[in-house]
């Protein structure tokens, strides 16, 4: 709102600039909505984690680090699924929206696979007696968190942005591979990381109480990560805006003295 | 087409990725195993026949201290990523307002 003003103001925009204003203000509003919504999801997710679901009978209270775990890598396939995607329709398309958006879920895939890394040895110190343990699905996993990291590097390290976003884009769609991996992982090799319990071709074993507060803690992490990807998009759309405007200023004939 | 410095970081990233990886994997054998060890191929399950008595689950402090620090590192960490988005966002607005003075 104050940007418009401002530039009003000074009686001439930049080229697009109140479509651009206008849709920036949408996106962040849908993403406020979004937001008080995940809030409310994370909130009731919560209660049910710590007073509603009863203590799992083998694993004791340590299991209930699963409803914060489970819903992290969820979230994080689901940000990876979508970098592939859009860096696809990138490479195919050239539209600047569809690298805004996989930026924006390689970003929030990389916290949310960070979180993964970070909840699962807290749980396996407990349950395991070791903090890492060098199995096939850990390693996938924190082998696709290198893969994002290195993501980010071939965007900045390239000397021709466009060159950095097309590179980073073939490794967007080449790194989720990983995920279809990471999920067989358990089954295909000798694995020491506990074995589906929901997505099980005999279907979800599982306790009702537990299952209720694994999907209400899915919502509110699908929730929360849609609520953080509008914010990030609008923040890499304006940061595209600012780039063209200083293409703009340097393009422009300066006055003769 | 990558800048010299550039190189070296991602050259010093690799590295350090290599010697992790390079590090003796940790096997945690039935006997190395901590006490509250438990079944890991069948988690989150209430498996106990009826009139079974299940074995009593393992409420060392230790597993409230780890649960403890899940959820405070993961909620810290996302409200500190929250907050990091607006602060770049008020960094970019103050470009947009430099940048469109400018016209």
């Amino acid at each position: 709102m104050e940007t418009t003003t401002r530039s009003a103001s000074a009686g001439v925009h930049a080229p697009g600039a109140t479509e651009a204003d206008d849709s920036l203000r949408g996106t962040r509003r849908w993403a406020l909505a979004l937001s008080v919504l995940a809030g409310a999801t994370v909130l009731a997710a919560l209660w049910m984690v710590f007073f509603y679901v009863p203590t799992e009978a083998e694993m004791g209270v340590v299991q209930r680090i699963f409803y914060i775990h489970v819903p992290s890598a969820w979230t994080a396939f689901m940000a990876f699924g979508l970098v592939a995607l859009c860096s696809a329709g990138y490479l195919w398309l050239r539209d600047p929206r569809l690298d805004a958006i996989a930026v924006s879920a390689a970003e929030l895939g990389l916290v949310f696979t960070t979180l993964v890394l970070l909840t699962g040895p807290l749980w396996a110190k407990v349950a395991w007696g070791a903090w890492w343990v060098w199995e096939p699905r850990l390693t996938l996993t924190l082998l696709l968190w290198f893969i994002y990291v290195g993501y980010f590097m071939l965007r900045g390290a390239a000397e021709n942005p466009e060159r950095g976003k097309r590179f980073a884009s073939i490794l967007g769609v080449v790194g989720a591979v990983d995920i279809p991996l990471i999920h067989v992982s358990v089954q295909w090799w000798r694995s020491q990381h506990p074995k589906p319990v929901v997505m099980r071709p005999e279907g979800a074993q599982a306790d009702p109480a537990i299952l209720q507060t694994l999907f209400v803690s899915l919502f509110a992490f699908t929730l929360l990560f849609f609520a953080l990807l509008l914010f990030r998009y609008g923040l890499e759309r304006l940061s595209q805006r600012v780039h063209a405007l200083r293409v703009t200023r340097e393009l422009r004939p300066s006055p003769l003295p | 087409m990558m800048r010299p410095i550039r190189l070296l970081r991602l050259a010093a990233s690799i590295a350090a990725s290599l010697a992790l990886a390079a590090t003796p994997a940790t096997r945690v054998s039935a006997q190395d195993s901590a006490p509250t060890t438990v079944a890991v191929t069948q988690p989150a399950t209430s498996g106990t026949l009826p009139g079974e008595q299940a074995p009593a689950p393992p409420r060392t402090l230790r597993a409230y201290w780890h649960v403890f620090i899940a959820y405070a590192l993961a909620w810290l960490f996302l409200f500190g990523y929250a907050l990091s988005l607006g602060r770049r966002f008020r960094n970019l607005e103050r470009d947009v307002d430099a940048l469109r003075g400018a016209f």
